[in-house]
This record gives structure tokens, sequence and C-alpha cells, in this order.
């Protein structure tokens, strides 16, 4: 059966949401992140399967420390050009598009949250908290083409209306490599004071 | 219904192996309506290179208690082995030869279904971590449409076939083995004689005899190249392996002419797969068949099967066009509009000198981005990272990667390098990192400029600093210590000060159990994970295995002298080196420098390091290397009659020590039967200790110390390890025939493997017999 590729973007399931962490985080200890992390485990802070914690802070432009979960990664980079918590969705969810990025973000400004607050990075952990990047890690049906971001722009501009009603700028640059991302800004509200209960 | 790889990439994936995936789909399916048998399909799995990962039981300590993950309810994908855990996905990599192409797609997946992260082994292989199972038929798909298979890269099958990173460029080979290595690989890929192995069958390819790059002689098969009357041929060892008991390969044939390599390796594994073992996992490997049949009648069976062989065309087909797999650019790209280097517009030097193979010439391929200067750290790359090709004008640079690891978006942009600078393929190697070869040693400015960009200009390849580590307790269900983490602090420990020049060049391998995947038994230092009890504590400790020597295709196996609490292993290499440094004789390995020392005394000088201190005054010693858990598995109190009892015990088990180590002093004197006889009193005195641990009567007579152990210990299950069964008993049960004159240096040398691991394994029941006494009260 031959698909038509139109909406293909709007089915697909891994999508990926990235806050950036201020600079100053570059000063936190690798370890104290790692153990934070734990601490979630022990405390099952989240509301995933969490399993394990893998530290890649010794590779280049990698993913930092991931904290490894049965629905999605959630990884954090302190140093680098490009500091930040990066939620990526492994397991497949229910809802629509819209719906499930919307899930997604929510998801990552909760992690965000209870890691400034745990008690090692209280303080030292923040968030740029008037942009946030989004998009897919599916070259498939959502390759990073003006063509998905045609098809996405609706369900993107639903859930970022809702972080930031009034009215949202978006930035993307189509990249023949690269997953899809696209990042989306707003001054007037801090991303981690978005309501989280779904 | 959404577009699928399936259909995308479906004219670009050959037949047979787009079938496979399909296969391997449908039984995934057939495994979720429980028609499919749980160990048949964790069988076909493996042998798709989909593999177990730590945890995937469904439990996991989270430093304070066992937890249940709570993954959906799903049917099993191989005994104890949650649908929904996350595993590995290992991809074969044939010589670890990767187009950028490949690199490219490697990217990808490793992106989109695993943590973003490439991870070189020490086979050559590469590994993806954290991949749910249900993603790997289109993790497969992708990786095919690029020639890439992960079939039979696990199971009991012809896994990788290795060779060395360098071949067909290196100053010393008598031949590139390029084409000889890669025609076995996918000869046997499949092959049907291939197909009923009891074990795994490892195939290496070394280009000369005396180098330390393909490591030959560990492998089941290892064919070295060679040359006789101006004909190519290979030199053919039989039966090495590491793991638990290291065995070197043994000499089959001194020159198999190319032409009957391939029918050879055939015959072997149809001999292997009709005799050899297939009950007893632990005595399948070939090296057993080697030592039960003796090389000379396992030759004679091999050469009897090889006449009875049917003949196939692909046994010497590609001997016609060897150079078919050629990255030489410069056959490459015959027409490019970039002029490579020849001969004589380039470095006229003597091609043998490989001391400074850049010179401050201007950019050959004329590129002015050549000619900025060189970017801050060349120097010093250039010293340790590059070394001149055979071909006069080409260097190859060594991409230095931290425990193997390379995120994806390094791996594109070296991919984009490859197509760039070199001739478009680049090698894995058994160190766990890339090699670009076919550099033209002007643009090496270049290279360097843009590897930096990428963060892939580390200095220091190959160098005491850039250690080899298996997965360890990161990912491996047997992990026992944190390979990966003491890996990195010895690194950062010795990458903080000059290193002595003696020093440099060592090699530090390091393994998280007795396994050996780090291949600790062939550097100068090895480290092999193990755990002790201090007052009802789990410690995480390394074995300091030394005298190891990767020359000649593997020359020597090292041997364990010491258990350093991890914590204190950086200290312990910092002063092991600083010794060398000081006390070595001129032009002195390290091997030999031990060996001459003597383990005592080496071992006298780490004494303060193997203490451990109370987990009141010290409590990191009680955590491993970058996972800040308490390294427990039992909360344990101390009541006093037992404390009585450990005391008996582990007294005993430390006398077992002891004797284990008096054994080796033995052999290092050469007094081999002696050395045997030493081993296997250490035996009985770490099994005697165990019978302690319930009663003080305790026999001294060596077959009632044996009868009580059976009775006691094996036959009630208590020595029964979770992990490895009763596999070390059998050391102490067998006869051991010690004592005797003609006992052969390895033998003993083997005797001496299995005692450390039966003290191991006495270790490890000790620590259970604890935990449940402190259970009970
Ligand atoms: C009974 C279990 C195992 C045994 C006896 C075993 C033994 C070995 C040995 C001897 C090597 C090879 C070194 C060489 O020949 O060059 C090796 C390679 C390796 N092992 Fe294991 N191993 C076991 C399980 C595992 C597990 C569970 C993992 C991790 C998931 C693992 C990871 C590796 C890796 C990454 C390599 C390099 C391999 C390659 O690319 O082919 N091993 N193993
Ligand atoms: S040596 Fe042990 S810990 Fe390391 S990968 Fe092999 S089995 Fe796992």
């Amino acid at each position: 059966m031959t698909s038509t590729l139109e909406n293909d973007a709007l089915f697909a399931q891994r999508l990926a949401v990235r806050l950036s962490a201020d600079p100053t985080c570059g000063a936190i200890a690798v370890g104290s992140v790692v153990a934070a992390f734990h601490r979630l485990i022990q405390a099952r802070g989240l509301d995933e399967v969490m399993i394990d914690v893998a530290d890649y802070s010794h590779v280049p432009d990698g993913p930092g420390i991931v904290l490894v979960c049965h629905g999605a990664n959630y990884s954090l980079t302190l140093r680098g050009q490009r500091p930040g918590l990066l939620y990526q969705r492994k397991r497949p969810n229910e809802g629509d598009f819209a719906a499930r990025l919307d899930r997604a973000v929510r998801a990552t400004v909760r992690a965000a949250r209870a890691l400034q607050d745990d008690p090692e990075l209280r303080g030292k952990l923040r968030f740029v908290e008037t942009e946030i990047e989004v998009g897919a890690n599916d070259r498939l049906l959502a390759p990073c083409t003006a063509e998905t971001l045609t098809e996405l722009r609706p369900a993107l501009t639903t859930v970022a209306e809702r972080l930031w009603p009034g009215g949202v700028e978006l930035d993307f640059q189509a990249d023949a490599r690269a997953a899809f991302r696209v990042r989306l800004k707003r001054g007037a509200r801090p991303i981690t004071e978005i309501p989280c209960k779904p | 219904m959404a577009a699928t790889w399936k259909e995308r990439l479906n004219d670009q994936i050959d037949e047979p192996l787009g079938r496979e995936i399909d296969v391997f789909e449908a039984q995934i399916e057939l495994r979720w309506q429980g028609k499919l048998e749980e160990r048949l399909f964790s069988e076909s799995r493996l042998r798709r290179g989909v593999y177990g990962q730590r945890y995937d039981n469904g439990l996991r300590h989270d430093g304070q208690r066992t937890q249940r993950l709570g993954f959906p309810e799903r049917p099993t994908k191989g005994a104890n082995t949650v649908w929904d855990a996350p595993g590995m996905q290992r991809i074969k990599i044939p010589l670890g030869r990767l187009t950028a192409e490949q690199m490219d797609v490697i990217a990808d997946v490793a992106e989109e279904y695993s943590d973003g992260i490439a991870h070189v082994t020490t086979r050559q292989d590469l590994q993806l971590h954290y991949v749910h199972i249900d993603d790997t038929p289109d993790l497969m798909r992708r990786l095919a449409a690029v020639g890439v298979t992960t079939r039979e890269a696990c199971g009991n099958v012809v896994r990788n076939v290795t060779a060395c990173p360098l071949s067909g460029v290196c100053q010393d080979e008598v031949f590139d083995v390029t084409p000889y290595a890669h025609a076995c690989a996918y000869f046997m890929l499949g092959h049907p004689d291939a197909q009923d192995f009891g074990r795994k069958f490892k195939i290496a390819f070394s280009g000369c005899r005396h180098g330390s790059c393909a490591l030959a002689r560990i492998h089941d098969l290892g064919a070295i190249a060679t040359e006789r009357d101006g004909q190519r041929g290979f030199e053919v060892h039989l039966g090495g392996g590491l793991g638990a008991v290291p065995q070197q390969a043994k000499l089959l044939d001194e020159f198999v002419p190319e032409a009957e390599m391939l029918p050879l390796v055939q015959a072997i594994g149809r001999v292997f797969a009709r005799l050899g073992e297939k009950k007893n996992r632990q005595r399948a490997r070939l090296k057993f068949l080697v030592s039960s049949l003796g090389i000379g009648e396992l030759a004679r069976l091999v050469r009897e099967e090889r006449k009875v062989l049917r003949d196939d065309r692909r046994w010497t087909d590609y001997l016609e066009n060897l150079q078919a797999l050629d990255d030489d650019p410069r056959s490459a790209f015959p027409q490019d509009e970039r002029t490579w280097p020849t001969s004589d517009q380039t470095d006229q030097s003597d091609p043998t000198d490989r001391s400074d193979p850049y010179r401050d010439r201007q950019g050959a391929a004329g590129d002015p981005a050549a000619r900025e200067p060189a970017a801050e750290g060349f120097d010093a790359w250039r010293a340790s990272n590059v070394v001149r090709q055979r071909q006069p004008g080409y260097v190859t640079a060594t991409v230095r990667l931290p425990l193997g690891d390379i995120a994806a978006g390094p791996l594109r942009a070296l991919a984009e390098i490859a197509r760039d600078l070199t001739g478009d393929t680049v090698r894995t190697t058994a160190e766990q990192n890339i090699v670009l070869r076919w550099v033209p040693e002007a643009d090496l400015p270049e290279l360097h400029r843009r590897l930096s960009r990428a963060g892939l200009a580390a200095p220091a390849a190959s160098t005491i600093v850039d250690v080899t580590s298996c997965p360890g307790t990161q990912t491996c269900k047997l992990g026992i210590s944190s390979s990966r983490g003491v890996a990195l602090a010895i690194g950062e420990r010795l990458e903080a000060k000059p290193l002595p020049d003696a020093v440099r060049p060592l090699r530090v391998k390091v393994s998280g159990c007795f396994n050996a995947c780090g291949q600790h038994h062939v550097a100068d230092i090895g480290l092999l994970g193990v755990s002790r009890s201090v007052e009802g504590r789990r410690v995480p400790h390394f074995q300091i295995v030394l005298g190891g020597d990767a020359k000649d295709n593997v020359a020597s196996f090292g041997l364990a002298t010491a258990a350093v609490p991890s914590k204190n292993v950086p200290a312990a290499i910092e002063r092991l080196t600083d010794l060398f440094a000081k006390e070595r004789h001129e032009g002195e390995s390290f091997a030999a420098f031990v060996q001459r020392a003597g383990k005592n005394a080496v071992r006298h000088r780490l004494e303060d390091l193997l203490r451990v201190p109370s987990y009141e005054q010290e409590p990191s010693y009680y955590s491993d290397w970058g996972d800040p858990r308490e390294y427990t598995i039992t909360d344990m109190g101390e009541g006093e009659c037992a404390g009585e009892l450990v005391t008996a015990t582990k007294f005993g088990l430390a006398a077992a020590e002891v004797a284990a180590y008096e054994a080796q002093t033995l052999f290092e004197r050469g007094e081999l039967g002696l050395a045997a006889g030493r081993a296997h009193e250490a035996m009985l005195l770490a099994a005697q200790a165990l019978l302690r641990a319930d009663s003080s009567e305790v026999s001294e007579v060596p077959e009632e110390i044996v009868r009580e152990f059976r009775t006691r210990l094996l036959d009630t299950g208590v020595f029964q390890d979770p992990h490895v069964g009763d596999k070390f008993a059998q050391y102490l049960l067998r006869p051991n025939g010690a004592g005797s004159e003609s006992f052969a240096r390895e033998k003993a040398q083997e005797r001496l493997e299995e005692t450390m691991l039966f003290i191991e394994a006495a270790h490890a029941c000790y620590h259970r017999i604890s935990a449940q006494k402190a259970r009970e009260q």
C-alpha cells in the first residue's frame, strides 16, 4: 500500500521537546545531576517507568546525563554549545498530534521543575523561560522540511498558544540530515509557570 | 496509514536480507501471540544482534531498595526478560569498515531509537543501547539499506570477523588482509555449516605476526598473513579465547594458501558443529575441543572434512579482484577534480620513518583552507594520533573516542570529513577508536581543525590514558563493578600530570567481570571487576591483572596480582606506573618489569591501597564510580554469633588468597607442578572456609573437604551462583593431577586462573550465606 505523504508528520510519535538551560549551569558538577536523577528514581518523582541513569558527560556534543525511562528519555546537558533539558519520546502515545505534543511539553516542564527542586541543584539550575524547542525524531514521517512544518503548523500553534496566549514566534530551518526541530518563542510568561496537570 | 520504512526502503534492501528482517518481525508478532517458544525466540533475536541489558528482568536496586520497574504486562523476550525493557542492539561491522553513508545512517538510528550514542566495541562492532525491541526491525531495515547487517552479531554463530584497522596501509604488513577477511565474513554469514554451533566462534585476520592490532591468537580462528615462495597464504591458529580462563590459540597450519582459506574455515565450522560441546555452555568454545582432542587430531579431522567439501565458487571468486574494496582515493577518484597527491608531488622521505609525518608543506589538495595556520593542540595531536602509511604522502589519523562512545552529531561530522578528506571509509579499532585512513599529509591541519570543531580531536590516542572498557555495570547484566566509571577515572587521574615517556604507551583495559569482554588479559595493566564483603557490606573492587602482552598477536596473558577497592584503582595505577618509570631497566617492557620485580614486591607496594576504610569513616568506598547508589544488595545486621563465624570464614578465604598468590610466585619461578599443587590447596582452603560458615567442625583432609563441599554446598545449591551456576565448583571437584613434574606451562596457568575464579565464587557464595543469615535474624 502506498500512503499519501501529506499528513504523515501528524503520525509521528517520537516527539522531542527541549528547554534551554541558562549557561551558568555549566558550573554544576556532573555528579550532582547524576545524583539528582537517581533521587528522582528513588522517589518515583516523575510519572514514568524510570529505569536508569546513563552518564555521557564524557562524550563531546552528546546527550549529557540521561534519565532513561520506558516512555521517554530525559537528558540534561550542562556544558557545550547547547546546555538544556531534552525530552525524547520513545514509545507511542495516545491522542492526536497536538495532544501528544502538549503532553510531551508538560512532561518536560515537570522534569525541569523536579530538577530545580532537587536539594543539590536548587538555585543553581535555571532554564530559559521564553522559548522552547519542539520536534520529532522521525526522519520517515517528519523529515526536517518546510512541508513537515506546514503540516504541523496548526498543532504547533495550538500548543504554543496554550503556553503563551497572545502569539508566538516560530523559528525553523530545513535540514536534510537533521531531525525535525522548530523553536517557539515568546517573552511574557515563564515556561515553568504553565500548569502541569493535564 | 502512514508510510513505513519497509515500503520506503523496499527496493534498496537486498532481497535475502530484507526477507530475514521480515521473518524477524513476524517472529516478534508470533511471540506476542504466544505462538513462539521463549527459548527459540530468544536465540533468534540474539542471532540478529538483539541483546538483553541490565535490569531487563524488571528489577532494579535504586540504592535504597529493589524496585520492580512498572513495565506493562507482556510476553517475555527470553528467560526472565521483560518485553519492554530496553536492550542493546549490536551491529556487525566486518573488519570495522564503515563508509560515510553508513555512518550517517547509524547516527540517525542512534538518535531515533537509542540514546544518541554509537558505541565502538572491543571487536570493532558498534552497539546501540536502550533500544526497544519493537523498533529493531525498522532499525535493521535502515541499516540494511546501506549494506549493514546485524545478523549473527550475537548468538552461537560466527561473530564479527575482525582485522587490523590499518590493513592495506600499514607499513609492517605482509600484505593487505582486507579482501580475505571480508570474503570470509560474508562467506560464513548465514552459512548452513555455521548454524549449529554450541557456542560463538570468533575470527580475526592479522597482516603481520608481531603486531598487537588484531590479537589473532585470542580468537577461535586467527589467520596471520604470510608468504611462501612468493605465494600468499595464512598461518592459521585455532582455539584461542578470553573469558574466564584465557587460552592462546594453537598453531594449526603454518601455511594455508590463499585459495584454501575459505574452504578451511568451512571445514573447521563443520567439525566444530559436529564435535563441539553442545550441552554444557561453559565448555563449548572451540578451545575445549582443541584441549580434548589435541591440535594434531583436530587438524587431521579438519583435513578429512576439507576433502569431502563440495566445491564452491565463492572460495576463490573474490581472488580475481583483490582491489575491489580498496579505499585508496587515488584509484577511487581517477578523474576527480581534486588533485590527490602522488608520490612525486608529496613527501619523498623514507616511508618507514614514523617520527614526524607532517612537514610544513602547503595543501596538496589545493584547498586554501589547508593553508590556514594549524589549530591549537595540533602538534600534540599529530604526535600521538597520526601514523604514516605505507603509501608515501598519506597518513592515518586516529579519532580517540572516550570509552568508545561517539554522539550522533559528531558521527555525522566524521562522515562528512571522511567524504571530504579521505577515501570515504573509516575503520573502528579494538581499542574502541576510529581511524581515518588515506589522509593526504598536507591536509592534516585541515583535518585537525575540522575534528576539533566536532569535538573529535582528543590527543593521546593509544596511550595509557586511552583506556579500553567493556560496558560493565552501566548496561551489562553480568557486570560486577563499573568498568566504564573506573576507566574514565583512571584517564582523568593520569592526564592531570605529564607522563614519563616509558609510561605513555602502556595500555589499560578493563572488564566489569571475569567474562573479559574488555580484553583485560592482554593489556599491560588489566582490570577485572570483582566484589568483596566488608563488615557485611559489599565493596566494588578490581583485580589488577599484570603481565599481559598483546604483541605477537598476544604473547602472554596477565595474571591477577591484587584486588583493589574500586575507588583506589586510579591511585594504584598511578603508583604502578611511577614505579615502572623509576625502576625499569633500559628498554624493559612492563610485563618484563613485573616479572623481574616479582608480583610479591609489586603487591607489597600496593598494600596500603588494598584496605577498605569502614563505612562510617569513608562511605564513598561503598558506592561505585559514577554511581551514587550504595553498592550493596542487602542491609545486613551484625549478630554476634554470625560475626564470629564470619570472621572464621573470612580468615579462611584470606588464607586461600595467600595460597593462590604463592602458587603464582611458584609459577613465575617455573615450578609448574608445585604451582598447580599450591593452587589446588588454595581452592581447598576456600572450600574449607565456606564450610566453616555454618559449622566449626571442618575436616583438614582434602578428600573429606571435597566430599563435604559437594554434599553441603554444591548439592544443596548454596554454591550455585544466580548468574554463573556452579561452573567454578568443577575446578575443585575434578582430579587435579598437580604436583607432577611434567605439568605444562599453559596448563599450570590455566589452573591458576581457575583457582582465582573459584576463590571469587567462594567470596560471592559467602556473601550470599551472610545475607541469608542476616535475613533470618
Ligand atoms: C556469558 C556471558 C559472556 C561471555 C562469556 C562473554 C565473553 C566475551 C569475550 C571473551 C569477549 C571478547 C573479547 C575477544 O574475544 O576479543 C566478549 C566481547 C564482548 N562482550 Fe561479552 N561476554 C558475555 C556477555 C556479554 C554481555 C551480557 C555483554 C553486554 C551486554 C557483553 C558485551 C561484550 C562486548 C561489547 C564485547 C565486544 C564484542 C563484539 O563486538 O563482538 N558480553 N565477550
Ligand atoms: S566483561 Fe562482564 S561486565 Fe563486561 S561486558 Fe562482559 S559480561 Fe559484561
